[in-house]
């Protein structure tokens, strides 16, 4: 190592071609993973008749790809520069008239005004449509007749959940039925958690003293796995409940599971688990009832969602 | 050491003080060169033990799925002492290293407006390290609990409920720091408000004094909300008082409001020194003026004001109804700003003469992590992607590109780029150029692989991801991989500093002597600086250097700040 090489230090620092080739690899390198990244989350599955990460979905690729061609186009410009433009490619810069590239500067500006109020409009739809829906309007989204009510309580470091109709209090694991869009708050015994099914598309936090509301609806059940009650057999399928925010030391330890099992499976699941599978109409589809609730507001559908939930549990303790 | 002594012993005498010497010397000195110095040395020992509590849970991270070798309470501490040391410590002091330094010399200036309060904020660091760290002695000596240990936004109640000292002196540190830091942004505000130069106009002012106006201007208004925040989070600990604690009638969720009103404007504060910097030496290395002078002001001007406006995009899931879409319009605002800076950097290299010196690979970085730093961050302003990437190492990749490869490389560049002048000595080139090769690749790999396991799209891990702050991925084993080979790229990046701080210590003794290196490199192109050259002095915009050039393509270096500053008339 030249450590004592004084006199080159200086002359060191100017780049010739060989270092215009390197750098511009180390440039285009970082493109590399940034292509294979984004275009990978262009190419994500669609989670089909799982809400709301669908309607999501939609939208993250749509931001993806745009992210990708227009960030990875302008990475490419500083690649080509650092390459074709570096002193050991060329003998002088050439001069910047006054005003050079002022109606490409415009363009630019435009096009980013475009993109992002495109963004800005599609994004509140697919907020309107996902975590700002009401649970009727969610219903009416995805086609779900029936709801069933539930409460997370998040703890150090533990979930509890509280489903509508079942007499115990769920812990290690919850099963819902499919077809059903499940509506549930989520608060916290001490401090702040966040119930976060990325599966789904679901994060809340779980503050103390508040109630968070989000639904989530899961299409068909694949059978990967199943529940065990009273000695019966369910086919079902997993998500993992995960912790999103910081809550002391057993944080990465808050991993729980919601089992799905089939609205069928449900009621007899919910019969040998010590219950009822306290399904309630949502006024969306077919059925002679619901119809009547069809007449309801979306806000009154909500209290009714409220009350039954809180009814059942109060009646059952 | 003993060249800045010898430096700022040469100041001294320049000026006819008299004053004390050796360690009192240090200790006592209001000069703004001194207190620079003073800053640097700070933000760089605080670099290394913040670099070091990274590699070590990195480590960690990559040893087993379930591997706490450090327990789960001591990971959780050392990621927030990680985050406090570098966000709080290292890019603050940093910068503020040469905003000090630099400040009078772009201003043409004598000193900094109150040098006194100058020396408060050098020493304000100090303080605030060591109330920071010492739990953490006092934890390897067993002798108190684990030190602050909440992660470095640490809401309450997690943060009210830890029964350790560590967490009060978390709070007393950042605070002491803070203070020292408001006087400190409002010294740098002022000198360049009353100190310039009289015949230095605003729109004479080089870019990076006008990133540092934006930084100090952010500054002002974000840090006493910090101490807001965490005073009361003291107050609550200690005296029983009831903020947040809905027990007792408080609201958990008024923290976050607070913290965030300082937490995103503070982020700009980190990067924008950077910019600016990058700024500076891309387009002098790139022998072409600074495109778009004007739009780039207006810019920095855009991005601050928007980021005023942003804070709740952090608290999208805690149950934000409709004010989210106001948030949402507001954070998307920011691609414009930057969207500006980038354009402009491009187009002042396209067609230049790219010296890839160490000062400008490390700011061509800067325009490549902003970048990406702002791909990624279009999904957490958009509250519904954020829902599903929320507290995934997505955000944990997102927030590392914009502080490390904007804020950080920046004033990397900066260290390389003045260094010289800070020392009257080069540092060594091949040296540098390893560090610029070994920190670029090493840190933006790390923070891609942090990205994928983010967002699931690591190959392998069939579409699992990594939540953030978790010790430990029993829940999907399969992201040990990914883990792996962002410890790697950490390792890597790790051995460029040990490089760097080489570098630095043996160039402090043995660097050649140079006055200003650049003049030497880039003889025959026409963009003084006033750092370098001093003032009189004209932004180099496209009609400055063409009128200064006067239809001549070469004009001889020698005496070209002169004729730079004769030019009278002429607009942008």
């Amino acid at each position: 190592m030249a450590l004592g090489d004084r006199v080159e230090t200086v002359r060191d620092e100017r780049g010739d071609m060989f270092e215009a080739v390197i750098w511009s690899l180390v440039f285009l390198f970082t493109l590399v993973l940034f292509v294979w990244e984004f275009v990978n989350g262009v190419i994500e599955p669609e989670e089909a008749g799982l809400f709301p990460v669908a309607t999501i979905v939609d939208f993250k690729q749509t931001m993806f790809l745009s992210a990708l061609i227009g960030g990875g186009l302008f990475v490419l410009l500083i690649v080509w520069a650092v390459f074709r433009y570096s002193s050991g490619m060329r003998d002088r810069a050439e001069r910047m008239v006054p005003g050079e590239g002022r109606f490409l500067l415009t363009v630019f500006v435009l096009a980013v005004l475009v993109i992002m109020s495109t963004t800005i409009f599609v994004g509140a739809s697919t907020l309107a449509q996902t975590d700002e829906a009401s649970p009727a309007q969610a219903a009416e989204q995805v086609g779900a007749s029936q709801q069933l009510h539930m409460t997370v309580t998040a703890g150090q470091w533990f979930w509890r959940y509280d489903v509508a109709g079942i007499n115990r209090t769920q812990g290690e694991r919850v099963v819902l039925p499919a077809n059903t869009l499940i509506v549930f708050e989520t608060t916290s015994a001490d401090v702040i958690h966040s119930f976060a099914i990325k599966s789904l598309g679901i994060t809340k936090d779980a503050i103390p003293a508040q109630m968070n509301t989000a639904w989530f609806y899961v299409g068909e059940v694949h059978g990967e796995t199943s529940v065990q009650a009273g000695g019966q057999t369910f086919a079902a399928d997993r998500y993992e409940v995960r912790c999103a925010e910081l809550c002391g030391k057993g944080h990465s330890k808050m991993i729980g599971s919601v089992y799905i099992v089939s609205q069928e499976d449900y009621h007899e699941w919910a019969e040998a688990f010590g219950g009822e599978a306290a399904l309630e109409a949502t006024g969306v589809g077919g059925g002679g009832h619901s119809e009547e609730e069809g007449g309801h507001s979306d806000d009154e559908g909500m209290d009714m969602g409220g009350d039954s939930g809180s009814g059942s549990s109060g009646g059952d303790h | 050491m003993s060249t800045e002594t010898a430096d700022s012993h040469d100041h001294e005498e320049e000026h006819g003080h008299h004053g004390p010497t050796g360690w009192r010397y240090w200790l006592y000195t209001t000069d703004h060169k001194v207190i620079g110095i003073i800053y640097l040395w700070h933000a760089l020992f605080a670099f290394g033990l913040g670099g070091l509590a990274a590699l070590i849970f990195r480590t960690d991270l990559a040893a087993a799925p379930d591997s706490v070798y450090l327990s789960l309470l001591g990971y959780n501490s050392l990621v927030s002492i990680h985050a406090l040391t570098m966000i709080f410590f290292v890019i603050l002091p940093l910068q503020g290293a040469f905003f000090n330094y630099m400040l009078p010399l772009f201003l043409g200036a004598d000193e900094m407006a109150w040098p006194r309060m100058n020396a408060l904020g050098a020493w304000g660091i100090t303080a605030g390290l060591a109330i920071l760290y010492t739990p953490m002695v006092g934890n390897f000596l067993g002798v108190t609990g684990v030190p602050t240990a909440a992660g470095w936004f640490q809401y309450p109640p997690l943060n009210t409920m830890m029964h350790s000292i560590g967490q009060d002196a978390g709070i007393i540190g950042v605070g002491v720091f803070a203070i020292s830091s408001t006087g400190s942004a409002a010294n740098f505000f002022v000198t360049i408000l009353n100190e310039r130069d009289p015949d230095m106009d605003w729109m004479d002012l080089p870019p990076f004094v006008w990133f540092t106006v934006f930084t100090n201007i952010l500054a002002l208004y974000s840090i006493p909300w910090v101490l807001d925040a965490l005073g009361m989070v003291w107050l609550e600990r200690n005296l029983a008082m009831s903020f947040f604690t809905a027990r007792a009638g408080g609201d958990p969720l008024l923290y976050q409001w607070i913290w965030w009103t300082f937490g995103h404007p503070e982020v700009y504060v980190l990067v924008l020194p950077g910019m600016g910097i990058a700024a500076e030496v891309i387009s002098r290395f790139s022998e072409r003026p600074i495109y778009g002078y004007k739009p780039l002001i207006a810019s920095v001007a855009v991005v601050s004001v928007a980021s005023m406006g942003v804070w709740a995009h952090h608290m999208y899931a805690t149950g934000l109804a409709a004010s989210r879409y106001a948030f949402m319009v507001f954070s998307m605002l920011i691609f414009l700003g930057f969207g500006v800076y980038i354009y402009s950097m491009v187009a002042t290299m396209w067609k230049g003469r790219i010296h890839l010196t160490t000062p400008m690979l490390f700011s061509i970085a800067v325009v490549v992590g902003l970048l990406y730093s702002g791909m990624d961050g279009a999904f957490f302003g958009q509250p519904a992607t954020d829902l599903q990437l929320h507290s995934t190492y997505f955000v944990v990749g997102h927030f590392h590109f914009t502080i490390v490869t904007v804020g950080l490389f920046g004033l990397l560049a900066g260290i390389y780029y003045w260094y010289p002048r800070m020392t009257g000595r080069m540092y060594n080139a091949r040296l540098a150029k390893f560090h610029a090769f070994t920190t670029i690749l090493g840190m933006m790999g790390l923070f891609f692989t942090m990205s994928m396991l983010g967002d699931g799209t690591f190959p392998g891990t069939g579409g699992e991801i990594m939540m953030r702050r978790y010790a430990t991925f029993t829940y999907a084993p399969e992201l040990l991989t990914g883990h792996l080979v962002a410890t790697g790229f950490a390792y890597l990046a790790g051995i460029g500093q040990i490089v760097f701080f080489i570098n630095l210590l043996w160039s402090l003794r043995s660097g050649e002597e140079v006055s200003d290196p650049w003049d030497e490199l880039l003889s025959g192109q026409n963009m003084p600086s006033p750092e370098w050259d001093g003032l009189p002095y004209r932004p180099p915009t496209a009609i400055a250097v063409s009128e200064t050039a006067d239809g001549g393509e070469d004009v001889v270096s020698d005496g070209t700040s002169d004729e730079t500053a004769q030019v009278t008339g002429g607009d942008d």
